[in-house]
């Protein structure tokens, strides 16, 4: 699946993403960057946290799909209440970055992921896993009960 | 899956917010100062093609028009002035009930002065015009010989 024809890029984004991963991880450490996007996380997406454990892994493909408006994201969804598995085939940020005359791509950029996902599903009773290939773009998402 | 594109302006805040809570108000600056070098390469590369003032208009014309944002922008003598109306960021953390980082507009300062500077130019910005939160003014001019 491929999200619809875009009316807006935002696309410029992914690149001063890349940049804060990679200062916080140049200035502070490895620790730092972790704690950052666990910050994210926990904090940031606090909203989408209480949404499901309200709703469950609705809330999630609900968030998702909203994610994907003017995006270049090439994806599968396969949800069912007690499962979210989403297969990403080729991921918009890492093509743009990867594109890009300025950005070099963060070596640990997939990693914010694994971290910013692991903290939701934590702190709403969910379990979840991730499988990535950073340089093709690849990943497959699950979150479960 | 990703931090989203079109959860920037509430990531983008957040991360200020966290930064200064854990390192102070240096590491925020010294991230505007990462994405400064980083990010406005294209409005380095615009100015150094354009001139100062073409390129500066090419470049908050393209990026406001691509964000949606209410502004007006006029080309004088030498100078650029943009008000920008209803900011979009500010507006998307207002919609999504993202509190707003304390010092979030001075980071547009931090971000193109710089290279405005390095191009013998200095912004002038203003922000929060009549206490309106999404409103400001910015002027760019060349520096006089004394350097103001």
């Amino acid at each position: 699946m491929t999200a619809k024809a875009k009316t807006q890029d935002l696309s410029e984004f992914y690149g001063i993403y890349n940049t804060m991963f990679q200062f916080v991880e140049d200035k502070y450490g490895d620790e730092e960057l972790k704690k950052y996007w666990e910050f994210i996380g926990e904090k940031y997406y606090g909203w989408l946290i209480e949404d499901i454990k309200k709703r469950g892994t609705k809330a999630i493909e609900d968030y998702w799909l909203s994610t994907t408006e003017n995006d270049d994201i090439v994806y599968e969804l396969k949800t069912d209440p007690d499962r979210f598995e989403l297969k990403i085939d080729s991921c918009s940020a890492i093509g743009f970055i990867k594109k890009s005359a300025h950005d070099k791509l963060f070596h640990k950029y997939c990693q914010h992921c694994r971290v910013v996902n692991s903290k939701i599903a934590e702190l709403s009773g969910l379990e979840y896993r991730v499988d990535y290939d950073q340089d093709k773009g690849k990943c497959t998402h699950v979150f479960s009960k | 899956m990703r931090l989203p594109a079109n959860q920037f302006f509430g990531i983008y805040n957040d991360t200020f917010k966290h930064l200064e809570s854990r390192f102070g108000k240096e590491a925020v600056l010294d991230i505007w100062h990462e994405i400064s070098e980083n990010y406005c390469k294209v409005l380095d590369g615009l100015i150094t093609r354009h001139g100062p003032i073409e390129g500066s208009y090419i470049f908050w014309d393209t990026g406001f028009k691509n964000e949606g944002l209410d502004y007006e922008i006029k080309k004088g003598d030498d100078s650029l002035e943009i008000v920008v109306h209803n900011c979009v960021p500010i507006a998307w953390k207002k919609k999504h009930n993202v509190e707003n980082y304390r010092d979030y507009c001075e980071h547009c300062d931090a971000l193109y002065s710089p290279v405005l500077r390095k191009h013998g130019y200095k912004v002038s910005l203003v922000w929060d015009i009549g206490g309106v939160p999404g409103e400001c003014k910015r002027r760019i001019t060349k520096f006089n010989k004394y350097g103001n």
